[in-house]
């Protein structure tokens, strides 16, 4: 009996779903419909939260936090929230940018020696990217905070290089720059001025040699001028910063600690040694499957034209792969940037770990949550946007 | 293939309703409007249903015929769930305590762990009678989660802890020390506005959990461990016990914790007999009555006061009524609990005397020896 109505109504139903302008409607009101209600429904709790209300932003942070590696960068108990929000901030990007800086460089190593023809370096090699991209990155960064560092001498012990290096289950003391007197910031313009100089110059020596063929030392030109300029400037400005040693010392109360210089502490060095590791074997894949994108004709190419094996390297294989490199590097480089966070596990005070001491005192989940959520949106956009403007220079025009 | 069509069809119609029902603005908001109107007299309603019948703890507690109490699983003296079952602690005595005053048998308690997320959570829903877990009484608990608090057991707070062969007596003498802090405590707050205060530089390393804060002490990262005073006794103890350590508490303390027993709002009976258990435990050490003389103080109380502690009457007299649980228990009810679990002393002496927590000179010396433990009169 019900099976004819349900027959015609599916009948209907069908006749409706395979002609593309219904079906194409419904689909649409409906995934409208759900984005337009969780897009409401995330207000309306976003609302609830008391959102718009930020003025726990300027009360006091509560404790201090001194795990930076750029002394200004420390958390005081007094900084205002939303300042060590910003200095946390700075602690994510002082370990993400070395991190970057050392991971690229080993990857690069590491890329090439898997496809050197020595077996010993190429296996070597091959066991490292094995290793370290196996492994979570949050174990890496426990087994150095927790496992390594905690063996190190004691602080007592004065073990390193005295009167330059300490290194104690505290941290590694290191002679760091002070200001000197108030000139210093225009030092620093001196040495961008520097900088810039030394460039045109290497330039101008460049083209030179291009037209002439004449040998004329361009990077030695380059790197003479911006030591000129940085030397004259330094003693012009009468010395505007100095370099201060660290030392140990014995407080009154019978404990040692570091004075001078500064500490690189624990938990900086961990993330930094732990990213670096992890991503330079994702790095070291993503070079070694660019250097075999290109095609063997170039190598021996370059080789019938007697190039060495560095020369065919660094002229003629590695500028081709950088260009399939660059946009998988971009995505190394992001999700370095986001796995900073983990560092938050072993104390190191970056924004995660500021943020959520904020968070654990005051609640205000949602709004120190959203910070978090725009500095990493900036900061991954800023990267995006430097790897985009290198992608456009080395491709073929 | 049919049945997939008609299961994507019928999504789809969902789908649609949803978008619909959504869709009239002016609608919406008016049946939103009733609905929260609903909404707020239907929480009237049920906060004052809360108020008036459905909180008589007491008679829930003697039909069930025993106590259930929320106490700490793994906090050597306060609350440890032992391997073969038994449950000890300085909390756990007083769950004892308050089972001894209304059954007049301090076994008749079932503890069940409370952790520090959901203990408040425990108590809302009835699943415990009374939450006994070092729990701190501060004024947003008192008021905003209806939780109240019966009279302090454990003064606590902030300390400071570095190893014996430092040699140090003071907290003022730290300086230039660094410090082991878990993250996200109240401590890495109160360390920091006690070191401000004074004057005193400090480096603070901070961990997430307590394992590696314990290694890192050992190992001479940090010279100093603070915590909340309580938790230092314990891990006093097994740093000997366990790594042949030997560490010393400071006297100072830097931020104030008390910690006592806690009992839904709006059950006046039941917070009045949980009070004035401890009360009457604090009176009994004052008065000298102890588990080993209970019975014959009983019987031949020295003054009023001991009288009326055990419901007895004073040379001759009748004994008086001070009205503790409206009849459902009996008036001697401090007899009991004196005799099974002991008065303050007796219970702090077994239980957190033992892990290290000196009592002497501490906040949680009675106020005859200059501290803070004192009863208002049982009378």
């Amino acid at each position: 009996m019900l099976a004819r109505p349900l027959a015609v109504a599916v009948a209907i139903g069908a006749g409706i779903w395979f002609r593309n302008r219904y079906r194409h409607l419904v689909i649409n009101v409906a995934v409208g419909g759900f984005a337009a209600a969780f897009v409401f429904y995330i207000a309306s709790s976003v609302y609830a939260a008391d959102f718009f209300d930020f003025d726990f932003l300027v009360e006091p942070y509560g404790s201090p936090d001194r795990s930076s590696i750029f002394p200004g960068l420390n958390v005081e108990a007094g900084d205002p929230r939303w300042q060590a929000i910003l200095k946390g901030a700075g602690n994510t990007l002082s370990v993400v940018v070395f991190a970057i800086a050392v991971s690229t460089f080993l990857g690069l190593l590491i890329g090439v020696a898997r496809l050197t023809p020595n077996p010993l370096l190429s296996r070597v090699a091959k066991l490292y990217v094995e290793l370290f991209r196996n492994l979570p990155l949050l174990l890496i960064m426990f087994f150095f905070a927790f496992a390594m560092f905690r063996e190190l001498p004691q602080i007592q012990d004065r073990a390193g290089l005295n009167g330059v290096l300490f290194v104690s289950n505290r941290g590694m003391a290191v002679p760091w720059v002070e200001a000197g007197n108030g000139l210093w910031p225009l030092w620093l313009i001196a040495l961008a001025i520097g900088i810039v100089a030394g460039v045109i110059v290497r330039s101008r020596r460049m083209k030179q040699e291009n037209d002439t063929g004449q040998s004329t030392h361009p990077n030695a030109w380059g790197g003479a001028t911006f030591a000129a300029v940085a030397a004259v400037s330094y003693f012009a400005l009468l010395l505007p910063v100095r370099i201060t040693l660290p030392e140990v010392v014995q407080a009154a109360s019978g404990f040692y600690s570091y004075a001078g210089g500064n500490v690189l502490k624990l938990g900086y060095v961990s993330a930094l040694i732990a990213l670096s590791l992890y991503f330079s074997a994702f790095i070291a894949e993503i070079v070694r499957g660019s250097i075999q994108a290109i095609s063997r004709g170039q190598s021996e190419a370059a080789a019938a034209l007697g190039l060495s094996a560095y020369q065919q390297l660094t002229l003629i294989i590695l500028p081709q792969a950088l260009r399939i490199m660059i946009p998988a590097l971009n995505n190394e480089y992001q999700n370095a940037n986001k796995d900073s966070t983990l560092a938050h596990a072993i104390a190191y005070g970056e924004i995660v770990l500021i943020s959520n001491r904020i968070v654990n005192n005051e609640g205000s989940l949602l709004q120190t949550y959203f910070f978090i959520f725009v500095v990493f949106v900036l900061t991954n956009l800023v990267i995006s946007f430097i790897m985009n403007t290198i992608n456009r220079n080395v491709q073929v025009k | 293939m049919k049945v997939r069509m008609l299961l994507v069809i019928s999504v789809l119609a969902v789908a649609l309703t949803a978008v619909v029902a959504c869709g009239d603005d002016g609608e919406s908001e008016r049946v939103m409007e009733l609905e929260a109107e609903v909404a707020s007299l239907q929480s009237q309603i049920s906060t004052l249903e809360g108020r008036q019948a459905a909180e008589d703890t007491l008679s829930v507690v003697l039909d069930r015929g025993n106590l259930i109490c929320g106490v700490k699983a793994d906090t050597p003296g306060f609350g440890v769930f032992n391997a073969d079952g038994t449950v000890d602690g300085n909390d756990a005595d007083y769950c004892r305590a308050v089972a001894a005053a209304v059954f007049g048998d301090s076994s008749k308690v079932e503890f069940k762990e409370a952790t520090s997320a959901n203990r408040f959570e425990l108590l809302a829903a009835k699943e415990i009678d009374v939450l006994i877990r070092t729990t701190t009484w501060t004024a947003s608990r008192d008021a905003d989660l209806n939780v109240a608090f019966a009279p302090t057991t454990f003064y606590d707070g902030a300390g400071i802890m570095v190893k014996a062969d430092a040699d140090l007596s003071s907290v003022s003498e730290l300086g230039g020390a660094t410090i082991c802090i878990l993250d996200g405590t109240s401590t890495q707050g109160a360390v920091s506005d006690y070191f401000t205060e004074q004057g005193l530089t400090y480096e603070e390393l901070t961990f997430q959990q307590n394992p590696e804060l314990r290694a890192a002490f050992i190992s001479g990262q940090c010279d100093a461990w603070s915590s909340d005073k309580s938790q230092l006794g314990g891990h006093q103890f097994t740093l000997q016990t366990d790594d042949g350590i030997s560490a010393v508490v400071l006297p100072e303390t830097l931020s104030k914790e008390p910690l006592g027993p806690s009992v839904r709002d709006y059950d006046s009976e039941w917070e009045d007999l949980v009070r004035w258990v401890v009360n009457g435990m604090i009176i009994a050490e004052e008065q000298g009555v102890t588990s080993g003389n209970v019975s014959q103080m009983a019987a031949n109380p020295p003054n009023n006061t001991v009288a009326r502690l055990l419901g007895v009457g004073f040379d001759g007299g009748a004994p008086s009524n001070l009205g503790i649980g409206h009849g459902k228990i009996k008036g001697t009810f401090m007899q009991d609990v004196i005799a099974q679990v002991g008065n303050y002393g007796e219970a702090y002496e077994a239980t957190l005397e033992r892990v290290g927590l000196t009592r002497a000179g501490s906040p949680n010396a009675s106020y005859l020896d200059g501290g803070l433990i004192y009863a208002p009169p049982m009378r």
